[in-house]
């Protein structure tokens, strides 16, 4: 039974992530593929693993909403929702991480097929992070799941708040974040304990060092809130997107 | 057996429920009527934890059923709003049905859809209102859970369609016995399916049983108005109705044997004793 239950749960996720992924791995190949043929073979400075992030802060976002109400739909309960969404969020950064090599090596491929003698090298965002030299391949996958992982729950979160929030708290939010990331970016410079923290990352060994002490916790607290707001989430009306990514 | 023990459920200062207690049990089809506001969509989609009662316990079989995937996989509701991506084909989204109702027959469901004339490429968007409901139909019909949930599910229907429908639910039941709970507005069309019944008015349960047995404690006495009111007496009908002279009352109680020549009794159908008890209600406010 719960084999059975679990079977197609995950049917359902690896199918229509499946086609989503395909579809934004083969847009993205052709963006820079166009990039390569226009540019003559220069593609340096290129970065794919933006993309990714924005894609998987999107997918984060549509994703749990709309697995609510099919999952509903179909003898599905939340904390199943839950657990599919946090299934999906391994995969989509699994995905990401292992993608943005693969589509570095293939422009990389192609640039020196097509244009041989050229230098054209995709960098990632990583790439800042190690003094503008590529990062090496272990630590590039390391680095995009990290981000990836992270950026998921994020928009799942944000989802979540904004489907469980009535109008009023609908404005509220939308206003009052912007209001106190303004506020502490004028304040929070000054203060001591965000120079503590500043102090902390820099001092760590490495940037995937970093990366993990800021998207580990933070995926664990975005995923958390969002369980929290989605234990009790009704399912009516047109409170879900009717956007889709999936499929 | 799924028990319901006072419920209760309100929208901000609207109660939608209040005290609802309710057994299904077994095999059967159940009619959930009430007028539009009773709280027979709330009911439901507490039933399948769509949305969380403010009180009250809901058990299957002795178990906590509210959000529990046990529970929630013997039970299939096809409600007014679809909860399927909207930009789904209907083939994909009967496929995805098969995936998580181990039950669902895909064989069943593109026979159905065939007899409909279901375009199972079509898009749940494009579909007209009709229809939608033909899809919802569909899905409900091939999913086979022992607990089916339908709600206004002829909505949009031509006669022909709702026909249909009706025919295939009961060829359904008969093929596949299970407690279906069909919440309707066509209390008429839908009366002959109907083997238990639960009105629903305002929140509360006004009436539950078999449908047999609420008639049978009920009946029509028609005739000229002078002589309705004197078999009367100091009776007080559940509700009237006069047209000219004459005039029709729904009693409740045993039928008579006999009445005064110029009267006429007559059992009241379920739609008849629906309205009669919904005027008697509305008459106390």
């Amino acid at each position: 039974m719960l084999k059975a239950k679990w079977k197609g749960v995950l049917a359902y996720e690896i199918e229509e992530s499946g086609k989503t992924h395909g579809l934004f791995f083969g847009i993205m190949f052709i963006v820079y593929l166009s990039i390569l043929l226009l540019s003559g073979g220069d593609i340096s400075g290129g970065s794919f693993s933006g993309s990714a992030e924005i894609f998987s802060f999107v997918v984060g976002i549509v994703s749990v909403r709309q697995d609510l109400r099919l999952f509903l739909q179909n003898g599905k309960g939340r904390r199943t929702v839950f657990l599919a969404q946090v299934f999906l969020a391994l995969g989509n950064a699994l995905f990401m991480a292992l993608a943005l090599p693969l589509l570095g090596i293939l422009i990389q491929v192609l640039a020196s097929t097509l244009f041989p003698g050229t230098s054209g090298v995709l960098w990632g965002e990583f790439s800042f992070l190690y003094s503008g030299v590529q990062a090496s391949l272990p630590v590039m996958i390391a680095l995009a799941f990290l981000a990836n992982f992270a950026v998921f729950f994020l928009g799942m979160c944000i989802s979540l708040i904004y489907y469980r929030l009535n109008k009023l708290g609908k404005l509220l939010v939308s206003l009052g974040v912007p209001a106190l990331i303004i506020l502490l970016a004028i304040q929070g410079v000054r203060t001591e304990s965000l120079h503590a923290v500043l102090r902390f990352l820099l001092d760590l060994p490495s940037p995937l060092a970093v990366y993990a002490v800021i998207c580990i916790p933070a995926a664990f607290l975005c995923a958390g809130a969002s369980w929290l707001l989605l234990r009790r989430a009704p399912v009516t009306g047109s409170g879900a997107s009717s956007l889709s990514l999936k499929g | 057996m799924m028990q319901l023990v006072n419920i209760s459920k309100s929208f901000g200062r609207v109660q939608a429920l209040s005290g609802v207690s309710l057994t299904l049990e077994g095999t059967g089809i159940y009619g959930l009527l009430g007028n539009n506001g009773a709280g027979k969509t709330t009911l439901l989609n507490i039933l399948t934890s769509r949305i969380f009662p403010d009180g009250g316990s809901l058990t299957l079989d002795g178990q906590p059923m509210l959000d529990r995937d046990e529970a929630l996989s013997q039970i299939f509701m096809m409600g007014e709003l679809n909860l399927y991506p909207e930009d789904m084909r209907v083939r994909r989204a009967l496929e995805i049905t098969g995936y998580m109702y181990p039950r669902f027959r895909m064989e069943e469901a593109l026979a159905l859809g065939e007899r409909f004339g279901l375009n199972l490429k079509s898009r749940i968007t494009a579909l007209s209102t009709g229809y939608r409901s033909i899809f919802r139909i569909v899905t409900a019909l091939s999913v086979h859970t022992p607990y089916l949930l339908l709600d206004e599910p002829v909505l949009g229907l031509d006669a022909r369609h709702r026909d249909l429908f009706y025919k295939l639910l009961l060829e359904s039941y008969g093929n596949d016995p299970r407690c279906i709970l069909l919440s309707t507005h066509l209390i008429q069309e839908a009366e002959p399916l109907i083997e238990e019944a639960v009105i629903l008015q305002a929140g509360r349960i006004l009436r539950q049983g078999s449908v047999e047995k609420l008639l049978s404690g009920a009946y029509q006495l028609s005739g000229p108005a002078g002589l309705v009111d004197n078999f009367l007496g100091s009776r007080k009908p559940l509700a009237q109705t006069s047209l000219g002279g004459l005039k029709t009352v729904y009693l409740e109680g045993a039928r008579p044997q006999s009445c005064p020549a110029g009267l006429e009794i007559s059992p009241a159908g379920l739609q008849g004793y629906f309205i009669a008890l919904m005027e008697e209600e509305e008459s106390k406010c």
